[in-house]
């Protein structure tokens, strides 16, 4: 079926083969795409690049813009940079910071009728506090109220000294506890 | 010769189709590789930069919009009383006078008070810049302090103590009553407590346009209402300003 046909170039008529013809036309085809194809992509890729170019003109004249509007307010940026600076320590410290008198406050609660004769505070907000009392119904009470103070979690882990009697037929006793600060 | 031209000319005519469509395809490769494939990598770049720069706009534009919403006044207003609660430098003096204002309020009978290894007077310009200093936020100058009150009067001292500017931070204190001759206690008591004057040598902060600001917290603001609120009992003189003005050329008159 393939049939050649005898090419002779020096004869004044030339025939082509089929395969010959049918690979013109495939070339022909494929050429004809090529170059659309590099024309529509060269012609995309140029708007693409002429816009991205502009885009980035108008961004980069903007961020100056905004540049020297920063510049021009730094001085208050200074400030709003150093109230921040010192807020951190501020706020540690101020969290450190206990009130201590709530601490007078619930060792006079403690007391009740009892005399408070010292009272120690310790970094550890551990407090202990000697009581005075002459009878034992208010060193009762005032381990009553130190349940209380217990139970309202005002203080916790609390220790009783043992009592004493002094020459003065009063009774002394130490109480230690934790303070919780809320 | 003449054949031979005439030979090219059949061949060429021959071809001709073949030469030409293969020319176009290598021709377009050239093109695709040489001309196109570079200009994708630079629109690539392009839309890179693109990003990068609507990224600074945008941090721009948030820092603007945060700095605007502040006014500078009120915020050096609010750096002062930052200042006045925890100085920028070991100030015997603004310390001392704070302790005597206590006094003077009436607030307590104060009997004695020391510091402990105050060092140079005054400034934090003439303290060693230690690693320890740098590590912590604040540093602490100690006071040892004696006072005579009634339980009242010390109950009144420590909530006083604890409204003031600078801050005061007391790790621990002890007090006794005072005995009678006939052993019964008195009302007045002794007390003793160590107190530590907290400072802080700031950092000057030297922002650059694109440095992102932080927003400040509830948290802060809470804070900074708490210290304008807190009482100053003696004026805090400052050897150095709160901070450089950087428009200000110190040499021009």
């Amino acid at each position: 079926m393939a049939k050649l046909v005898d090419i002779n170039l020096l004869s004044s008529s030339t025939t082509k083969s089929v395969r010959y013809i049918m690979l013109e036309q495939i070339l022909r085809k494929v050429a004809f795409v090529a170059v659309t194809l590099v024309i529509i992509f060269g012609l995309g890729e140029s708007m693409a690049y002429l816009y991205f170019t502009g885009k980035l003109q108008s961004a980069i004249s903007r961020k100056t813009e905004l540049i020297d509007n920063v510049s021009q307010s730094v001085e208050k940026e200074i400030v709003y940079r150093m109230l921040l600076q010192y807020l951190e320590p501020i706020g540690v410290l101020t969290k450190r910071q206990v009130p201590l008198d709530e601490v007078i406050a619930t060792v006079r609660q403690l007391a009740g009728d009892t005399a408070i004769r010292s009272i120690g505070f310790t970094a550890d907000h551990r407090v202990s506090v000697r009581f005075a009392f002459l009878n034992l119904e208010s060193g009762l009470d005032m381990v009553a109220t130190l349940v209380n103070l217990v139970d309202e979690k005002v203080i916790e882990d609390p220790t009783l000294g043992s009592v004493s009697i002094a020459e003065s037929e009063e009774y002394t006793v130490t109480v230690s506890f934790t303070h919780n600060f809320l | 010769m003449n054949l031979t031209r005439r030979k090219l000319k059949r061949i060429l005519r021959y071809h001709v189709t073949i030469i030409v469509s293969g020319s176009a395809i290598v021709s377009s490769l050239l093109i695709l590789v040489l001309v196109l494939v570079p200009t994708v990598s630079k629109i690539q770049t392009l839309i890179r930069e693109n990003e990068t720069i609507f990224e600074d706009i945008t941090l721009l534009e948030s820092k603007i919009d945060l700095l605007d919403s502040y006014d500078a006044t009120i915020l050096a207003n609010n750096l002062t009383s930052l200042v006045d609660a925890l100085p920028q430098e070991k100030s015997l003096g603004y310390f001392i006078s704070t302790i005597g204002a206590i006094e003077q309020e009436q607030i307590i009978d104060i009997s004695s008070y020391a510091f402990e290894a105050p060092g140079s007077i005054s400034t934090g310009s003439a303290e060693p810049a230690s690693k320890k200093a740098a590590d912590n936020p604040y540093e602490s100058l100690s006071m040892t302090l004696s006072a005579i009150g009634s339980l009242d009067e010390i109950q009144n001292l420590f909530q006083t103590v604890g409204t003031l500017k600078p801050i005061l931070s007391v790790p621990g204190f002890s007090l006794s009553f005072r005995l009678n001759e006939d052993g019964s206690a008195d009302n007045i008591a002794r007390l003793s407590l160590t107190a530590d004057f907290n400072y802080r040598k700031p950092k000057i902060p030297r922002p650059a346009p694109l440095d992102p600001l932080p927003r400040m917290t509830d948290d802060d603001s809470e804070l900074l209402t708490d210290i304008g609120d807190r009482i100053l009992l003696a004026k805090n003189e400052r050897s150095e300003p709160l901070y450089f003005q950087p428009g200000r050329n110190p040499f021009s008159n």
